[in-house]
């Protein structure tokens, strides 16, 4: 049985192909820019199965979190509260724009876009299917870390066009944060990048098609997804946005539209994070009768609801202590993990692919 | 070996007491849907047995907040003793902190508490917190709205609610007013004004009292 | 060492030390020894008498304005960890120029006491570390409220809208002594949960090197209030005192009144008193535990799950008083109201024990949700440390002393309504940080179900709940006291009658006023994450602070 996914994409991109032919045809536009404006459509199309479904994660975890805490939550809007998101995102956009007398207008301006760009970018690297992907590149996964370091730096620079001593401190101890999980994170995907020999996510999730990673480096698993609950500043490392009494974060001096690029910018990268764990992980798109890209969507939302779970049971660490569990627990856990796929790997390489 | 498991259950085990809590039904009562249950003693908007009451002055004399004085029906004399007993108590509920007192204090039980939370006001008035006996009576017969807010301050000036009810630096003005307005009321009782004159010159009085009243309720 | 002992001890040695400025005063209480001072100087000689004999803390300093005598009274009260003895000492001084000296030198315990009486009475002590206004702004110089002749249009003249600002921002202001030391202000409103305080500190990096607390945001006069209206009415204002254990502070006015007038209770409303205490206790500690956890993490579902069992014994007040928060429920002569055949409700006793039990589930759950989880550990461990010795000196009572190691309860010292014939345990922690606090808060939660279920079985199942006071009998001279434990510590109320039937003079103790000078202390070398969890677990309530 084929992928249904494929097909329903195939619909798509031949509506696209369509209505794109019938326009040129009846403007006469010429035939070079064909192509650049069907990606441009393909792409933006993809954006917006994407905002979709943020929003629907936005919701359900306002509904999980209230669940759990044995009450109920967003209730009015919509039939089970579900135009919530897009009653926020009215509010947001109908909000003043201020911003401090005596900050860099143009950093103060720049800073959210880029944020909610960047993050943005590694979800065209992951396959989503065994047909469906954008890029296909041999370092894929070091290309996508290295995309989501730069986000810190550019908290940095929020913090720093805020103008106010708040959120510089804030977004200093989000410096913090990324020296405590830079290390951590990339030690745990060498465990996967060992045992399949390949930097390629696609080679990974082949690699699963017997097994999945989960099955055989548990520990490296454990590790990967505590370091992402660090990486996306979510409970219980967010440190620079929840902290204690006076500092609200490095976010204070945003308001309105700005605000909403924050905001977007952390469901997105909460997004690809779960991404990348059910990629490396999980197993991808592989499932019990055929290999489809539902899978792949449906561990996804698994992963997501975990860590919405984790956020409200653990208490925050202080930043002290922060450092103290990622160089004194973290790091020598994941170099175990390291020696135990070194160990198993000759044993388990017949099973993969 | 101990701890390893132990470090291990320091996981797990928060985790199962809200997963636990994830699939079960949730606590809240929907408020404006269902109706929030309040018990039977609980101490709500008060109501008054006009015919049980005796007019003995516990009631005020019990209140922390000055928030109760009385009002003499048609006709009746505040001064003499013996037609005491046909006064009834008004109440602000504005500022009353529904502590009881009154309630306890009260020997028939004439005075009393209902289970009823939900105080509707109908303008923005602060003359609709101040309630009359005539309002908070419970037999039918005795009850009487008012759609003329000059009758409702005619009958409250025979108490010091609405300098209370004003406070700050109203509260001399209205107390000089009523001084006023008292005097023309006893001069009336006497027969030395007859109805017409008490009427337009208790009216003057009573209508810049409600300019105050209206000043203090601007939201 | 028995009562008389203890008496006969303390009576000796201060004759000895103080020969004839000292004599003795004849208390109608058993238990207390009464003493007058006649000469104010040697105040520090005699409190390093009591100080020698054991006694453990001034636990209260009373100022009594006597305009008709022209003096001020000042009433010391000292209390012992191992038995119910009290010393109180008298010491009259002067109206027009009252100084005393100060015994906050040798115990640090007086300290609050003594700034209060400066602040609202006038009086001046000397050698005292820092004399400052504490509920009046720090520039007060209209009068001092207190005293009788005040006439209230004095606080008109203060500039309060001028100083609005001042008081209000929050402030972070580099130091001249170096580039790391900054002072930072923790305004007076907080998006933590614990009332409006304001927290000055002086910061180097993210160590807090001296913390100043600032109280007096929610003062409203109850004191002075209180000696306006009657004695039946002020029960509405001790309900306001502390919202999260209302019914505890109308059950020490109730003592301390029925001790001024001589009335007698009915046993079964002695019983009662028991269980309306008792679960009050369970109620506020179940507060206070959602708000340490609200302030431990975000979002966290240890914030409301205590709610949620809060709200069951919340119903069952209902049921019973009528209100939810401010009950005014133990009134002057028992319980509740006498009139209109109002008793406690059928079926009462039967829903309170199937809370009970639900309730002891429940605190499994708490405890598997944080003891067993490490994350919780490693913010409570060692944190916010306070030994017994310095405890004790800085004056704490209540469950941050048990957890620094002292086991001292007033209900076993000191027994109230029928304590000694209950059996119940004490819990005392050992190290005296943030987690002996939550442990011992814990424990106390389930030996007050213990002592429920105890009462539930004896109480007189007939009988009257309230006894009648006629309104001419509510008039007393002399003192009363009303001494127990609180929630949150050792909470007294004292009364001076002259006669009239409202009181001449109220005192209240508060037990969180005195805890959180501890906070003195406690916040040193602490990092700035830490102030939320240290100032949780000393269970702050603002409107007791500040009366």
């Amino acid at each position: 049985m084929s992928d249904p996914v494929v097909e329903i994409i195939n619909v798509v991109l031949g509506l696209i192909g369509d209505t794109l032919n019938r326009l040129f045809v009846f403007l006469g536009l010429p035939d070079w820019l064909y192509l650049p404006i069907f990606i441009a459509a393909v792409t933006l199309t993809f954006l917006l199965a994407l905002v979709l479904d943020i929003l629907f994660i936005i919701w359900m975890e306002r509904k999980v979190i209230g669940r759990i805490h044995h009450r109920r939550s967003v209730t009015e809007t919509g039939p089970v509260g579900f135009f919530q998101n897009i009653a926020d995102l009215i509010k947001l956009l109908v909000k003043e724009d201020v911003y401090p007398a005596n900050a860099d207008k143009l950093m103060h301006y720049a800073a959210p876009i880029l944020i909610a760009s960047i993050a943005i970018i590694p979800a065209a690297l992951i396959p989503y299917g065994p047909e469906i992907f954008f890029l296909r590149m041999s370092t894929s996964i070091v290309l996508f870390f290295a995309i989501l370091t730069l986000i810190p730096g550019i908290v940095l620079l929020t913090g720093w066009a805020g103008n106010s001593k708040y959120s510089t401190i804030g977004a200093f101890r989000a410096g913090l944060q990324l020296i405590s999980y830079e290390i951590p994170l990339s030690l745990s995907i060498l465990g996967v990048i060992l045992m399949t020999q390949s930097l390629d996510f696609y080679r990974v999730i082949e690699a699963q098609s017997n097994i999945w990673f989960i099955v055989l480096q548990p520990l490296g698993a454990f590790i990967f997804f505590i370091v992402s609950l660090m990486e996306l500043e979510r409970s219980p490392f967010d440190i620079p946005e929840a902290e204690g009494e006076i500092l609200v974060g490095w976010r204070t001096e945003y308001s309105g539209l700005k605000f909403g690029l924050f905001y977007a910018a952390e469901y997105f990268k909460f997004f690809i994070a779960s991404a990348a764990f059910t990629a490396l992980f999980l197993g991808g798109w592989h499932g019990p009768f055929f290999d489809s890209a539902i899978y792949f969507v449906l561990k996804m939302h698994i992963v997501m609801l975990a860590m919405i779970w984790v956020r409200v049971t653990f208490f925050r660490p202080r930043p002290d202590q922060l450092i103290r569990i990622s160089y004194t627990k973290l790091i020598p856990l994941a170099i175990l993990n390291l020696l135990w796929v070194v160990l198993i790997t000759p044993f388990v390489l017949p099973v993969l692919y | 070996m101990v701890s390893i498991v132990k470090k291990i259950k320091s996981f797990i085990l928060p985790m199962r007491v809200t997963g636990k809590y994830m699939v079960t039904k949730p606590f809240t009562v929907m408020y404006p849907r269902e109706r929030a249950v309040v018990k039977e003693r609980w101490r709500g908007l008060h109501a008054l047995y006009f015919d049980k009451c005796i007019g003995c002055g516990l009631c005020r004399m019990a209140c922390p907040n000055k928030c109760i004085d009385y009002i003499y029906p048609e006709g009746l004399d505040p001064r003499d003793k013996k037609q005491q007993r046909f006064r009834r108590p008004a109440i602000d509920w504005g500022h009353c902190i529904f502590c009881g007192l009154c309630v306890e204090a009260c020997p028939t039980g004439a005075i009393h508490h209902t289970p009823q939370y939900k105080v509707y006001a109908t303008s923005d008035s602060r003359l609709d917190l101040i309630k009359t006996p005539y309002e908070i009576a419970v037999e039918e017969d005795k009850k009487k709205t008012y759609n003329d807010e000059l009758l409702k301050i005619r009958e409250l000036m025979q108490t010091d609610l609405l300098e209370v009810a004003a406070g700050g630096e109203w509260e001399e003005i209205i107390r000089k007013l009523r001084e006023k307005w008292r005097d023309l009321w006893y001069m009336k009782l006497d027969g030395k004004l007859d109805n017409k004159t008490w009427d337009e010159k208790a009216r003057e009085i009573e209508k810049v009292v409600l300019d105050i009243i209206k000043q203090i309720s601007l939201p | 060492m028995g009562v008389d002992e203890i008496k006969d001890l303390t009576i000796r040695e201060l004759s000895s030390t103080l020969g004839s400025d000292i004599e003795k005063r004849d208390m109608k209480w058993d238990k207390y020894i009464g003493v007058n001072l006649l000469k104010p100087k040697r105040i520090t000689e005699l409190v390093r008498v009591l100080k020698k004999i054991g006694y453990a803390q001034p636990v209260l300093i009373t100022a009594v304005d006597k305009p008709s005598d022209g003096v001020i009274e000042l009433v010391y009260k000292f209390n012992r960890i191992d038995s119910k003895v009290m010393t109180w000492v008298y010491v009259n001084v002067d109206r027009e120029n009252p100084r005393i000296p100060s015994i906050t030198p040798l115990w640090r315990a007086a300290f609050p006491h003594e700034i209060e009486a400066y602040d609202l009475m006038g009086v001046v002590f000397d050698n005292i570390p820092d004399l400052r206004h504490v509920f009046l702004p720090w520039d007060w110089n209209q009068g001092f409220p207190l005293r009788k002749d005040w006439d209230p249009n004095e606080a008109k003249k203060y500039p309060w809208w001028e100083k609005t600002r001042e008081f209000y921002d929050p402030f972070i202001i580099p130091s001249d002594e170096s580039d790391d030391i900054y002072y930072v202000s923790i305004g007076p409103q907080h998006p933590a949960v614990h009332g409006s305080f304001r927290l000055i500190l002086k910061m180097k990096g993210d160590t807090i090197l001296e913390a100043w607390p600032d109280f007096g945001w929610v003062h409203r006069g109850i004191e002075k209030l209180a000696e306006s209206k009657t004695f039946d009415q002020i029960i509405v204002y001790t309900d306001r005192l502390c919202y999260g254990s209302s019914i505890s502070w109308n059950l020490t006015y109730s003592l301390a009144v029925e001790d001024l007038l001589g009335i007698e209770v009915p046993e079964r409303s002695l019983w009662f008193r028991v269980i309306l205490v008792e679960m009050q206790r369970i109620v506020s500690h179940l507060l206070w535990l959602s708000a340490l956890m609200a302030d431990l993490g975000t979002y966290h579902s240890m914030f409301l799950y205590p709610i949620r069992e809060r709200e069951k014994f919340l119903d069952l007040f209902e049921k019973a008083s009528g209100a939810r928060l401010t009950y005014s429920y133990i009134k002057i002569g028992g319980v509740g109201i006498f009139k209109h055949a109002e008793d406690i409700p059928d079926n009462w006793f039967n829903e309170l024990k199937d809370v009970l039990t639900d309730f002891k589930q429940r605190v499994k759950e708490y405890l598997d949700m944080t003891e067993a989880s490490e994350s919780f550990h490693i913010r409570t461990k060692n944190v916010g440390v306070i030994r017994g010795k310095a405890a004790i000196e800085a004056g704490a009572t209540g469950p941050v002393l048990r957890a620094a190691g002292i086991k001292y309860d007033v209900r076993k010292i000191d027994p109230y309504l029928v304590y000694d014939q209950l059996d119940f345990e004490i819990p005392v922690g050992k190290r005296g940080d943030v987690y002996d606090r939550w442990w011992v808060r814990i424990n106390e939660m389930l030996q007050s179900v213990r002592i429920i279920e105890q009462a539930i079985e004896e109480m007189p199942k007939q009988g009257p709940l309230r006894t009648k006071v006629p309104p001419i009998k509510m008039r007393g001279t002399g003192e009363g006291i009303g001494r127990t434990e609180d929630p949150r510590g050792e909470a007294i109320i004292y009364i001076v009658g002259d006669g009239k039937n409202m009181p001449y003079r109220i005192h209240i103790r508060s037990p969180t006023y005195i805890n959180l000078s501890l906070l003195h202390f406690l916040l040193r070398k602490a990092k700035f994450a830490d102030i939320a969890a240290i100032i949780g677990s000393l269970d702050p309530c603002m409107a007791e602070v500040d009366r």
